[in-house]
């Protein structure tokens, strides 16, 4: 493994940062703030491009470490999973920043130039997170995604908003919390090593098989319980998943970004983190782990859907179907066979475009017809057709059908799990299929076939809805070439690799 | 040079009697001289630190009209002031807070009151004086008369304002002069056995008496004295009133520095004078101190659940302060590398963090009259230096990455892991937990109002005027971005400072573990 | 041995007696004038406790005597009593007076604001304003 010492990654954390003051500063004037925000979304997507290249390859970017604390340094590392992160929000970033021009402006909301700042600081944070090398760099830019995500969820400052921003600050808290104390306890039993490794660093193998325990089983269960707890609240495992909802009550663009790509994907990744890099697939198996964690996995899966099915708010709906679909990832990462990590690693950039654009196409319907009612938008297909189209490509998409980037996440999981002779979780990826099938299709049908309308164009201005259109057309593309763009499935691929052989 | 600590103590000192005689001239130029004076003790404790750096052992020692402090032959009869690494820049830092007070105070106090203000920057500086010389002595009597000289000169300045004020400051002669008594009969009984009042000293015969009962009584008895003094729940309820009445162009600086500079104290005695291996007072230390993590870790939920209840935004820093003091204390009782240089940190965060808090408050007061949290409804957004201000300490108390809080707190948590003790991170979480929110619900207030139709209650919070813009004199807004830049530092700088200070405070025989 | 160590440590006997004597006039006492008088109180008896531990048999107070041609004659330890702790009182003392005469002009205010010093009719009248 060549490691390549090369300060990029650090500077693609910083870049949105050096943006921030200039945001502030531009104040009122709209057009010249937003040329900050893009200037600075455009420079970090081709850091990450740049690093990606180098990554591709094998290789690891490791920025200089600056020292920390006694014994900790901030690390910042793009290995390919790092870099399948960095590559998801940073391209996002671009994309939800023409949406939220759009959607901004034809909403005539207030607080702009807050709410553009604070995005550039969240997406600092979760590059952060992405490079992060080590639990401490990782928890620091985890806490600071937290803090600097609240002004964005409680933005339309009423109190719907207030209260759901109370109740992601009382989650993302008590999880932050439990988060540090499993860390302290890692640095503690990991002798001083928080570093990620591909592989884990809690236990060493010995010769025979077996595995030595650095402590004891069930210190280390604990610890695991409460990582978990950690980022499952991020991540929306059931039972830690109640803030989601409730944080809907932000602006769609954030939702967008922040609760269907950063904020959820951070969790989901941390899980990867952790299962992979510090524990092991094979410490988790040890353990029992694994199981323990496929169960709740497969409860959110299932329970999520049907919470899914049973709202009539578009955007309820959408938060429940994320709350589902995270747990795909969690569930790969339990199962921990080579095709089920690529799977959840796939399904990390796969989910993130199709539930972007169906975000997305929430939003345009509610800016172009303020209502996020279900039974509502029936015929509304027929007025804005290019919004709807995009929206059964995503919906397509999340259920699995193949030409949609969806459906090859699944097939991976599926064929993990039977390969580590857990045939029966690929029921519960069949059962969900069908659950996504029966809470998107009637909409879609509703949509287009229940009216008598002609076909018109009623789509807003050209910032809402050319953005889905972009994000549906690349999880079509993606579903037909996995590795169209830069090459996302070979890094997945890679990093599954590097999880179930060790490093190397 | 030689005399520098001597300067420390002779500067505030002198000017205090001045100070108040130029005021009958004239007002500033006796804050002038107030200013002056305080800026060269700053460079007298810098020059001070920086000096005692360099020598072997770091540490610098001063014995007052040369008159011998330490015993190569008889009795110590001399008073010697020691400048090492911590106390060095803990007087720093106490000099450079009441520069800031100072500062802070001038737009406040009317010109023409000049005899008013002559005797407030008197009593200031006598109280640095106490702090000052609390930090440095070297013996424990000497830290007796600084301690009272600190509480009378607090007393003092806390009584100016209004009745409730008095009674607050009468209750608080009660409670401090009982610390006072019980400090100093357990010194008695030390200097019984000893017959010396020289801390390095007394560490040196302490260690041969093998009397634990009677080592164990003074331990106690001068413990519980600091306790009072640092406001540890159970002993904490003089602190509330004391932080809600006093004037606010003194209280950033009482708030910010009493406290540490005791904990300081209870350092000391534990580390430093019964810290001689395999003696039965180690043992018997050893014991109290464990006793002491018990108070301090209940105290640190206990002051945020107090917190938690108050509607007066000085009344509930009062009782958070008592929370975050008692986390360096538990630190302190803890007693590995980790959790010892955690507490440093946490008290050199505190002190930042605190201090621009108060200033804060003072500054909402100053334009707006408010004082209760109800009566700060989006002044986060008319006041917007302030209101970041008050965030980002808020958000170092809580210990929130990238401030010094998270990183004193981290440091904390490793000792309790590494000892094991699951009781205590148990408690530093759900402190930090509590402390969340209280804070969280005064920054919504900031900036985003309330919506639960809470009515202003009658002028018990103070009336609020309506204004437009921030509009803050220079010298109040200035200290407070200091004080928030030196939090953010302490959190930036923590390994630097780690390394290149703190380390070196750890006492002999207290390692990392890695 | 009973006897010993009551006529032994009589003095330490009226220390702690002083000492829970101030102690419990200042928590028990609902007026304020009283409260400040069992402080006062208190700090005697730390002060006679130091005065004590200075004692010895049979010896004087701690003065250089003059001879005949009234040059200092040197005195043996054991013929003086110990001169520190009488001066630490000297300060514990002064810091006495400096804290009772703070508290009384506290107690002054507060009588002429509220036109008593009893507790609790100071708490009614704090409630109505």
């Amino acid at each position: 493994m060549e490691i390549l010492m090369d300060d990029r990654p650090l500077y693609a954390v910083l870049v949105s940062l050096l943006a921030v003051p200039m945001i502030v500063w531009s104040g009122d004037r709209e057009n010249l703030r937003e040329v900050w925000t893009f200037a600075a979304a455009i420079f970090k997507l081709a850091l990450v491009l740049s690093i990606a290249a180098v990554v591709s390859k094998g290789s690891l970017v490791v920025a200089h470490p600056i020292p920390l604390v006694h014994g900790f340094k901030l690390e910042l590392v793009a290995d390919p999973l790092g870099v399948i992160f960095a590559l998801l929000a940073s391209s996002l970033w671009i994309v939800t920043s023409i949406y939220s021009v759009g959607y901004m402006r034809a909403g005539k909301y207030q607080h702009q130039t807050g709410y553009f700042a604070f995005f550039a600081i969240c997406l600092s944070a979760t590059l952060g997170i992405a490079f992060a090398g080590n639990l401490i760099t990782f928890f620091i830019f985890y806490e600071i995604l937290t803090v600097a995500t609240y002004p964005l969820v409680i933005h339309n400052r009423d109190q719907e908003s207030v209260l759901g921003g109370r109740k992601y600050l009382i989650y993302t808290f008590i999880a932050g919390q439990c988060f540090l104390a499993a860390i302290v306890a890692t640095g503690y039993l990991a002798d001083g090593n928080l570093s990620f490794s591909p592989g884990g660093i809690l236990a060493t193998r010995l010769p025979g098989g077996e595995y030595m325990l650095p402590g004891n089983p069930t210190i280390l269960r604990l610890v695991f319980v409460l990582f978990m707890i950690g980022v499952g609240v991020k991540a929306a495992i059931m039972p830690l998943h109640g803030w989601l909802p409730s944080a809907m009550v932000a602006p769609t663009p954030v939702s967008s970004l922040l609760h269907a790509v950063a904020v959820v994907k951070a969790g989901a990744f941390g899980c990867l983190r952790i299962v992979g890099f510090i524990y092991g697939v094979g410490l988790m198996e040890e353990l029992g782990l694994n199981d323990f964690l496929a169960a709740f996995a497969v409860v959110t899966i299932i329970v999520g859907s049907l919470r899914a099915l049973g709202s009539q708010n578009l955007k309820q709906r959408l938060a429940f179907s994320t709350v589902s679909q995270l747990s795909y990832i969690v569930l790969g990462a339990a199962i921990g066979s080579k095709d089920a990590l690529i799977g959840a690693i796939f399904h990390v950039v796969a989910h993130g475009f199709m539930k972007i654009t169906l975000f997305f196409c929430a939003g345009s319907i509610y800016t172009r017809y303020h209502t996020y009612h279900i039974p509502r938008l029936r015929g509304m297909g027929r007025k804005m057709p290019v919004t709807f189209a995009a929206f059964t490509i995503g919906a397509c998409g999340i259920a699995g059908m193949p030409l949609v980037a969806g459906f090859l996440s699944k097939w991976n999981l599926a064929l993990g799990a039977i390969h580590a002779d857990r045939t029966i979780l690929v029921a519960a990826l069949v059962l969900s299929s069908l659950l996504n099938v029966a809470y998107f299709f009637p909409i879609i049908r509703d949509a287009f076939l229940e009216s008598d309308d002609p076909v018109s164009f009623e789509e807003c201005w050209w910032p809402v809805w050319i953005p889905p259109v972009i994000t549906a057309c690349c999880a079509v593309i993606l579903g037909l070439n996995p590795n169209a763009f830069v090459g996302f499935f070979n890094l997945a691929e890679l990093a599954a690799h590097g999880i179930v052989f060790g490093g190397g | 040079m030689r005399h520098l600590p001597a300067l420390i103590i002779a500067i505030p000192l002198a000017s205090a009697w001045i100070v108040p005689l130029t005021s009958l001239v004239s007002a500033w130029l006796a804050r002038l001289i107030s200013i002056t004076a305080l800026m060269f003790t700053t460079l007298a404790c810098y020059g001070s630190l920086k000096h005692a750096m360099t020598l072997p052992g770091m540490r610098w020692s001063y014995t007052f009209g040369g008159w011998e402090a330490s015993s190569h032959g008889g009795i110590p009869i001399g008073i010697e002031h020691v400048i090492d690494p911590v106390s060095g820049a803990l007087a720093t830092l106490v000099a450079a807070l009441a520069l800031l007070t100072v500062l802070y105070s001038g737009p406040q106090i009317p010109l023409r009151r000049q005899v008013r203000s002559g005797v407030y920057h008197g009593l200031l500086l006598t109280l640095t004086t106490g702090l000052l010389g609390m930090t440095i002595t070297g013996d424990l009597f000497n830290l007796y008369v600084f301690l009272e000289i600190t509480a009378l000169s607090a007393y003092a300045l806390l009584a100016k304002t209004g009745n409730r004020a008095t009674l607050a400051s009468l209750r608080y002669i009660l409670v401090g002069t009982v610390a006072a008594t019980f400090y100093l009969i357990g010194l008695g009984h030390l200097y019984a056995v000893t017959g010396t009042l020289n801390m390095a000293d007394l560490s040196v015969r302490l260690s041969q008496v093998q009397d634990s009962r009677l080592i164990g009584f003074a331990l106690i008895l001068i413990t519980l004295a600091l306790l009072t003094k640092m406001a540890v729940f159970p002993f904490h309820s003089w602190q509330s009133d004391v932080y809600t009445y006093a004037p606010p162009m003194v209280i950033p600086f009482i708030a910010g520095t009493m406290s540490k500079v005791v904990a300081y104290t209870l350092f000391r005695l534990f580390y430093t004078i019964c810290f001689v291996d395999g003696s039965v007072a180690h043992h018997v230390a050893r014991q109290v101190l464990d006793v002491v993590g018990v108070v301090a870790a209940i105290s640190l939920v206990a002051g945020s659940v107090l917190a938690i209840a108050q509607k007066d935004v000085r009344r509930m820093l009062a009782y958070s302060s008592t929370s975050q003091i008692s986390a360096v204390a538990l630190g302190l009782a803890i007693g590995n590398a980790s959790a010892l240089i955690g507490a440093f940190t946490l008290a050199a965060n505190h002190a930042f963090a605190k201090a621009c808090l108060f200033v804060a408050v003072g500054n909402f007061h100053h334009r707006s009259g408010a004082q209760n949290i109800e009566y700060l409804d989006r002044l986060g957004i008319r006041m917007p230096l302030t209101g970041i201000a008050f965030t980002i300490a808020a958000l170092s108390i809580m210990g929130l990455p990238p401030t010094g809080g998270f990183f004193g707190k981290w440091y904390l948590l490793s000792g309790a892991v590494e000892k094991r003790a699951w009781g205590y991170v148990l408690a530093i979480v759900v402190g930090s937990l509590l402390s969340a929110v209280y804070f969280a619900r005064v920054i919504e207030r900031l900036y985003v109002g309330s919506f639960d139709g809470t009515g202003h209650s009658p002028s018990r919070g103070g009336t609020p005027r309506k204004f437009s813009k921030e509009n803050l004199p220079f010298l109040m807004v200035a200290p407070m971005a200091i004080l928030v830049i030196f939090t953010i530092l302490v959190g930036f700088y923590n390994y630097d400072l780690v390394s290149g200070l703190l380390q070196y405070m750890l006492p002999a025989g207290v390692e990392w573990k890695s | 041995m009973t006897i010993n160590m009551v006529y032994g440590h009589l003095e330490y006997y009226l220390v702690a007696i002083l000492l829970v004597m101030g102690l419990y006039g200042m928590i028990a006492s609902t007026n304020l004038m009283r409260k400040v008088m069992a402080m006062n109180i208190m700090q005697v008896a730390v002060i006679v406790f130091f005065i004590s531990l200075a004692s010895k048999q049979g010896a004087m107070a701690p003065v250089l005597p003059l001879d005949e041609n009234h040059h200092v004659k040197s005195v043996l330890a054991h013929e003086v009593v110990n001169p520190l702790p009488h001066a630490l009182m000297l300060t514990a003392i002064v810091v006495s007076v400096a804290t009772t005469g703070l508290a009384l002009a506290l107690l002054i205010r507060i009588n002429r604001h509220f036109g008593s010093l009893e507790e609790s009719v100071i708490l009614e009248k704090m409630v109505k304003e």
